[in-house]
């Protein structure tokens, strides 16, 4: 027995030697195929990144191209001193972080409200989704007009409800924070749409098995339901970090980082730096830096999300 | 119990002076698409039964047992848990334990944290919950597992912890959804055997739902048989065996299923015409009253014999056409030239029509038939042969409505 195995075993590798077209269509055969998307992949993705990593190295202000300098980590040496780069770090975190944080809290708390079906709720629904489906510099460009000082329609509101003419975008203490609701009124939806599908994902019999035991609603929300959906809840927020992290559309559309540096996030900052300053080699350090900060940050939240639920 | 003291004190599940353990008074269910899944359902259940609700799939058992958790609003009549009328109650306040079909463990837990937390919702201390877990884990062996997730338990140790999980405290009723439907035949069987034994030691009122009427005669102290919303008959599974208050109950019940043929009664009630053979009837089998003209009649399996006795005096001269071996028994078949009852009236989704009669002559109609005879008779596919049945084991049923015809049969004793 083992002799006649080994002659086939043989006789396998010797029908699969090189050379011949058979040969070379099954070792290679799978690239061809694949060559189109690998080659888009390469020449807009793989080659920037690559590209920008290695301009980030250098001295290089594009009002005067010609004059590329290597810098070595002297742009990253040049920004982590930068008061403006921790200004930045800042609003950015404090966007994000309280943005995401209300989108997940109302986008889970309207999904509870629409498990239980009522009349006219799959009506409704569509209404609530349908923030999420305009463009961001579009919802930028109408909190603008509708924000505005002089002549919005808010602040028409606000001084028939005697509050008077508020400028949300133009002041300090305001500009960040409506920000941060123009944000959450656009992607809750999002959250509202995860949380619904996960909450319909949910095993009816374990929520029917808690009730037997004796847990009320709110019980069983906290000791099971949040546990059950907990990966689509970590999803949710990656993909929301990831987002809110990149916020410029709306900035571009209302503050431009004003008033003073109170809504100057990291996009913003890189933008300047790149498009204002020309100052390529710097906004290339400071994406660097940025993805770093976001790619820690997702990582660690989810950590939190997903062990910090396992383990209990 | 003041002579003034209210309906509601008085009505739900008082009879004797006995508190039934649970009642169903005229429940109706009715789901929004229109199906009705319970109609008048009238059950009492005594304190301390052991009940099973046996059907086929869409009869209604589940439903029942789900309105009796609170976790179904019937639409109509109401439901007494222990004398307290529970209607309205949602599942939290019915102090209740359910077994679910899929055990509905919780999957984030532990074993030790799912047995406690019917505790721990009821505030209970540390100790006591420690105490009470370790004492259920310990009844039914989970000792080893506390610390596990139920992902990482067999079938069986699964099936353990939700038994677990609703002994743990003492609740009024135990409500059991099909609770063995996952575990291959082996536990199947052993588990049965630990469910009874725990009830027997434990004497809660146990309500248990199973579409297996193996799982149903066996472990039931009362068995309740449901057909399309309706209760059929609610009988200790003897009885259910020997009266089926209908055709259904007589073909659900028993295995293989009781065999049904359609005869005649003559002018004088003492003589039955059954496949072109006249046989007289003992007074206990007498449908009388019953007009002459066609009856339905069940001849259970074990009612055969191979060989006369004085029990076994009737003959059928037959011709099986498939001998299966149990080992100490033999399953003859053959075909009864008898028209088959309508098969709606039985519990059988198949036709009882003979293969053999479709394909040969359509005029001559023939029932399949199944005799449980020893396994000492020498019998041979194909070949003629005499079996002999007693009339005392016949079951006559209405031909039209299928609802049995003698008031009280007497004991059947089996045949091998």
């Amino acid at each position: 027995m083992p002799d006649s195995t080994a002659t086939l075993t043989r006789g396998a590798v010797h029908r699969s030697g090189r050379g011949g077209w058979s040969w070379f269509a099954r070792r290679y055969g799978a690239i061809l195929p694949m060559a189109p998307g690998m080659l888009f992949l390469v020449v807009m993705s793989i080659y920037p990144t690559i590209y920008s990593l290695v301009i980030s190295l250098f001295r290089w202000n594009l009002s005067d191209p010609t004059r590329m300098r290597f810098g070595g980590w002297h742009n990253f040496g040049l920004l982590l001193t930068d008061v403006t780069f921790w200004n930045a770090v800042g609003v950015t975190f404090k966007f994000v972080l309280i943005a995401v944080s209300l989108e997940l809290i109302l986008g889970l708390a309207i999904a509870l409200l629409f498990f239980q079906r009522f009349p006219g709720d799959r009506f409704l629904r569509a209404l609530l989704i349908l923030p999420m489906v305009v463009a961001p510099v579009v919802v930028g460009l109408l909190s603008r007009y509708m924000l505005n000082v002089q002549f919005g329609i808010i602040t028409f509101l606000t001084e028939a409800l005697g509050l008077g003419r508020i400028d949300f975008f133009g002041e300090p203490n305001l500009a960040l924070g409506t920000l941060i609701v123009i944000d959450i009124w656009q992607w809750t939806p999002f959250m509202f749409l995860i949380m619904l599908a996960a909450l319909q994902g949910v095993p009816e019999d374990i929520i029917e098995a808690a009730k037997v035991d004796g847990a009320r609603p709110v019980r069983i929300f906290f000791d099971h339901i949040l546990h059950l959906i907990r990966y689509p809840v970590a999803v949710a927020v990656a993909l929301r970090l990831i987002d809110a992290f990149r916020v410029y559309d709306i900035i571009f559309m209302t503050t431009r980082g004003g008033p003073i540096d109170v809504t100057q996030t990291l996009s913003w900052q890189i933008y300047d730096a790149g498009f204002k300053s020309l100052d390529i080699g710097y906004a290339a350090a400071y994406s660097w830096l940025m993805l770093i900060i976001v790619v820690a940050t997702v990582t660690l939240v989810l950590r939190l999300l997903l062990n910090e639920q396992a383990s209990r | 119990m003041t002579a003034y003291s209210s309906i509601k004190d008085v009505t739900p599940g008082v009879s004797d002076g006995k508190v039934a353990g649970i009642e169903f008074a005229a429940v109706n269910m009715t789901f929004a698409d229109g199906t009705t899944a319970l109609k008048s359902l009238d059950l009492t259940i005594e304190e301390g039964e052991f009940v099973v609700f046996v059907g086929p799939s869409g009869c209604g058992k589940s439903t029942a047992l789900r309105i009796l958790a609170g976790l179904e609003q019937a639409t109509g009549g109401t439901v007494a848990i222990k004398g307290r009328d529970v209607t309205d109650l949602g599942p939290q306040q019915r102090d209740i334990a359910m077994v679910f079909q899929s055990y509905a463990l919780y999957p984030h837990k532990s074993v030790y944290e799912n047995l406690a937390y019917p505790l721990r919702i009821r505030g209970l201390d540390k100790g006591t919950i420690e105490t009470a877990v370790a004492g259920v884990a310990d009844l039914l062996g989970l000792t080893a597992l506390l610390k596990r997730k139920p992902g990482a338990l067999s079938g069986g140790q699964r099936q353990r912890v939700a038994m677990g999980r609703a002994l743990v405290r003492n609740p009024e009723a135990f409500l059991m959804d099909e609770p063995l439907s996952n575990l291959d035949a082996a536990l199947r069987v052993e588990m049965r055997g630990e469910i009874k034994r725990l009830h027997r030691r434990l004497g809660v009122t146990t309500v248990y739902v199973t579409h297996d009427q193996v799982e149903a005669m066996t472990m039931g102290d009362r068995v309740a048989v449901l057909r399309g919303g309706e209760l059929q008959q609610f009988d200790a599974p003897q009885r259910l065996y020997e009266q089926p208050a209908n055709m259904f109950v007589a073909s659900f019940i028993g295995s293989p299923a009781i065999n049904l043929a359609m005869a005649a009664i003559g002018a004088e009630s003492s003589v039955m015409t059954l496949a072109g053979t006249e046989i007289g009837l003992p007074p206990s089998r007498r449908p009388e009253g019953h007009p002459a003209g066609p009856v339905m009649v069940g001849i259970r399996p074990e009612a055969f014999s191979y060989r006369r006795d004085l029990e076994h005096d009737v003959s059928l001269t037959i011709t099986p056409d498939l001998i299966e071996s149990l080992g100490a028994e033999l399953l003859v078949h053959f075909a009864l030239p008898a028209a088959p009852v309508p098969v709606a009236l039985t519990s059988s989704a198949k036709s009882a029509v003979s293969p053999i009669a479709l394909s040969g002559n359509a005029a001559e109609m023939s029932t399949r038939f199944i005799a449980k005879l020893d396994a000492r008779c020498a019998y041979a596919v194909g070949k003629p042969a005499t079996v002999w049945f007693s009339t005392d084991h016949l079951m006559l049923f209405e031909a039209a409505t299928g609802r049995t015809i003698l008031a009280s049969a007497p004991m059947i004793k089996l045949s091998v």
